[in-house]
């Protein structure tokens, strides 16, 4: 690199020449931390985590407030406008984003853990490395930057958490679904939070999470590092839709969900939108945090064919899964239990089922090539809401009683969308569902007169002199 | 802590020669403050008078406060008089000389012989000016606003108002009808082309980009670039502007 002498001029011209060794460099000069020389040592950091300071808007901020004072109704306007204006560097599926949108909550709600109440869309940290470069992440980039013209005319009123699950909503009603209501409230974060996702140190890795006799282990709910829930093509790529089924019931179970709830998740999920994996997985290059600067944010950069649209890669299975991808309707569900499915490969490699009967190969239209026809797709995490029996008694039920399924979505989806933001009182907005739900952890609403300073004062005097001691007081509060 | 406008040692071998000073506008610039300075103390009376280092901040504060109504915002600088001109008898040429500056974002300065890339140095700056994230982020936005890049660069000046304290730089460098990659005739600046034509609309640097590309500074970024982020930017410009002012007169804590 260039070591000689320079005249202010050629500095200028070359001002950033020492980059390219700069970059190397930068990790050999880094400040190293105490916790990279003593990994064992206490580390505090958690506990500074978060600290005002690297909050732009200042503590006394009030986001409830802030929310509040926005007309819901509008903010959905532009949100939905949004849906179904297609951009040129990102191509919607049959011209609308709600599929990518509803994936988007989803991944956003579904990092919730009910055992400690980590993860989930508070904060908005699907912003935020490792988050925002989990491979099952993929793509999403390019979601929130969809969304950023209407975050950019909302401004602090309305929060990243809130926006993402939000246009979730938006994209399921603008497709035809009744939804069960929406509560804002969710707070920006300002940096990642420090989250134990599990011990690997490898993306997609599961050889340390679970215990010898074959147990995920406390508190983790993924199978996989840097999978939101469970392998689309079964435990470690096995195929197996029995086996999936445990998993996603284990995994699923780590949230609250129950038999019912899975089913409904996922079928309701997958009647929507569709699985992006035209390319093979080489054409992908780095996940965002560690794609080059001049991406700005994006990451998988896509350099086969037109790297979008037709040519794009996610997950690398590749179909929709009923015919109509950009409407609600039963089509999942009955074509999950109409067909017989047999394994195929998709373009990408990645295993996934295809009915067998061949007429069925003409049902989907395809989401940019007009004229072009395809079969629709099950994942064999898909094939489970059929094989396994437990789910399979469920998924006959909602086949025969559409508004049984319909409910049971609406359900689930507000609470996948909306556990993690913690009690009503957190709720804030004009769609907030009347009906209190077991999950929220209620308690009852007060319905009488409050005691005073004075009436406390007497009645600590009476508690001490009632016999009880102090430790067992101190214990029992 | 060393460094600081107070002692204006930018007058004085060697910081009057560094770089990163722009040494020939320097000169010219000092030459005209300091005929300012001297007539104005002969205006004074009783014994009152003005610094060489006061003038240079105060010329500073009166420039950011006119940017600033240009685009449209009346705000007031706070402006603490009191610092002192060294002399060069008083200044340890030596030991000045290893405070010179080897990499300054503010400015869109790096140079070769800086230990980390540039935007480690950004950081590492930052830190020693004590500045919270959304300070920093601000400060490098409102520096390229107002055209204070050194040697008149124009890299990451992301503004079609050059001298006006605006947005425009975190609105421009989020905004998607741009599309960055590396030039290929300067290496470590980036060009930024319109999507559509190809356009080449504006030239940046590491410390220009990593605000769209760190999820962190991102963040931070879109808060600036919000429709409701052109007056919180002008306000938190202002206060952080006179907070690095200040930093160095212990005289005032
Ligand atoms: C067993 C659990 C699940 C697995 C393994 C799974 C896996 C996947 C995968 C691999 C994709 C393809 C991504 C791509 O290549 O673009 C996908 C797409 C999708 N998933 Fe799921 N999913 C699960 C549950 C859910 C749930 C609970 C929902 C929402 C309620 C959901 C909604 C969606 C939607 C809407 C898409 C389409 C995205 C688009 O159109 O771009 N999924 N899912
Ligand atoms: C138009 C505005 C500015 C001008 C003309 C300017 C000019 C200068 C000059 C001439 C120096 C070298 C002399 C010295 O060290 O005292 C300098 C140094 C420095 N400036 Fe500025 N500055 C400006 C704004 C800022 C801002 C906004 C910051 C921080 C946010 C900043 C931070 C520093 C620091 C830390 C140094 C010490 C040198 C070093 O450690 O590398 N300056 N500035």
């Amino acid at each position: 690199m260039l070591k000689k002498p320079m005249s202010l001029f050629t500095a200028l011209a070359v001002i950033m020449t020492a980059l390219a060794s700069a970059s190397s460099l930068a990790a050999d000069t880094m400040a190293k931390s105490n916790q990279f020389w003593w990994p064992e040592k206490l580390n505090l950091e958690p506990l500074r985590a978060h600290d005002a300071r690297s909050n732009p808007y200042g503590e006394s901020f009030n986001y409830a407030e802030a929310f509040n004072s926005v007309d819901i109704n509008a903010l959905k306007k532009d949100i939905e406008k949004t849906l179904k204006t297609s951009q040129d560097w990102w191509p919607a599926d049959w011209g609308h984003y709600g599929g990518l949108m509803i994936r988007t909550a989803w991944h956003s709600a579904g990092t919730y853990r009910a055992a400690d109440g980590r993860g989930g869309a508070d904060g908005g940290q699907q912003r935020f490395e490792p988050l925002n470069s989990w491979p099952d992440n993929a793509s999403l980039d390019k979601a929130r930057r969809l969304l950023w013209p209407v975050k950019q005319q909302y401004g602090r009123n309305v929060s990243w958490g809130d926006l993402m699950i939000l246009a979730g909503n938006v994209s399921l009603e603008s497709m035809g679904f009744q939804t069960f209501g929406f509560a804002g409230g969710r707070t920006d974060d300002w940096e990642p939070d420090l989250v134990y996702w599990g011990p690997e140190t490898v993306m997609l890795a599961n050889d340390k999470r679970y215990s010898k006799e074959g147990k995920l282990k406390n508190p983790l709910a993924a199978v996989q590092m840097g999978l939101i829930y469970v392998n689309p093509e079964g435990p470690n790529g096995n195929h197996d839709p029995l086996s999936a089924a445990a998993d996603m019931r284990e995994s699923f179970g780590r949230m609250a969900m129950n038999d019912e709830e899975i089913v409904a998740l996922v079928a309701g999920g997958h009647t929507l939108g569709k699985a992006h994996g035209a390319v093979k997985g080489e054409c992908v290059g780095a996940e965002p945090a560690a794609a080059g600067i001049e991406e700005q944010g994006f990451g998988w950069k896509n350099k086969c064919g037109s790297g979008k649209g037709a040519d794009a890669m996610t997950s690398g299975l590749e179909g929709a899964w009923s015919s109509t991808p950009t409407a609600w309707s039963m089509l999942y569900l009955d074509n999950l239990m109409r067909f017989e499915w047999t394994k195929t490969k998709s373009p990408a490699g990645a295993t996934q089922w295809i009915p067998t009967d061949e007429a069925a190969a003409q049902l989907v239209p395809d989401a940019h090539i007009k004229g072009k026809r395809n079969a629709p797709i099950m994942f064999t995490t898909d094939m489970a809401l059929k094989k396994d029996p437990g789910f399979r008694k469920i998924t006959e039920r909602f086949l025969k009683n559409p508004q049984q399924f319909d409910l049971a979505f609406a359900k689930a989806w507000f609470k996948l969308t909306h556990r993690d933001l913690g009690p009503r009182a957190r709720y804030v907005g004009s769609e907030i569902p009347a009906e209190e739900l077991i999950w929220q952890d209620a308690v009852p609403a007060v319905d009488h007169k409050l005691i005073d300073t004075k009436d406390a004062e007497a009645l600590k005097t009476k508690i001490l002199k009632s016999g009880l001691s102090i430790p067992t007081l101190v214990r029992t509060a | 802590m060393r460094g600081g406008a107070n002692g204006a040692r930018i007058a004085l071998t060697p910081q009057k020669n560094w770089a990163a000073n722009n040494p020939k506008e320097l000169a010219k610039v000092l030459k005209t403050l300091t005929k300012v300075q001297k007539k104005f103390n002969k205006s004074l009376s009783n014994g009152k008078k003005v610094s060489l280092a006061d003038v240079i901040v105060l010329g500073g504060i009166a420039a950011v406060e006119k940017a600033a109504k240009k685009a449209g915002h009346d705000v007031a600088i706070p402006f603490a008089p009191g610092r002192t001109d060294a002399t060069q008898k008083q200044t340890d040429v030596k030991s000045f000389a290893r405070l010179m500056p080897k990499a300054d974002a503010f400015r869109n300065y790096y140079s070769d012989n800086s230990y980390g890339s540039p935007t480690a140095m950004m950081v590492e700056k930052a830190a020693l000016l004590t500045l919270t994230v959304p300070e920093m982020t601000v400060l490098v936005g409102g520096m390229r606003a107002l055209d204070a890049n050194v040697g008149q660069s124009k890299h990451g000046v992301l503004t079609n108002k050059p001298g006006t304290l605006n947005n425009d730089f975190f609105v421009n460098l989020l905004d998607m009808s741009t599309k960055w990659s590396k030039s290929s005739k300067f290496p470590g600046v980036y060009e930024g082309l319109d999507r559509v034509t190809g356009k080449l609309k504006w030239t940046a640097t590491p410390v220009d980009l990593i605000f769209g590309s760190s999820s962190e500074l991102r963040a931070v970024a879109e808060v600036y670039a919000s429709n409701d982020g052109k007056e919180k930017f002008v306000n938190d410009f202002v206060i952080a502007w006179a907070k690095v002012m200040n930093l160095d007169r212990f005289d005032l804590k």
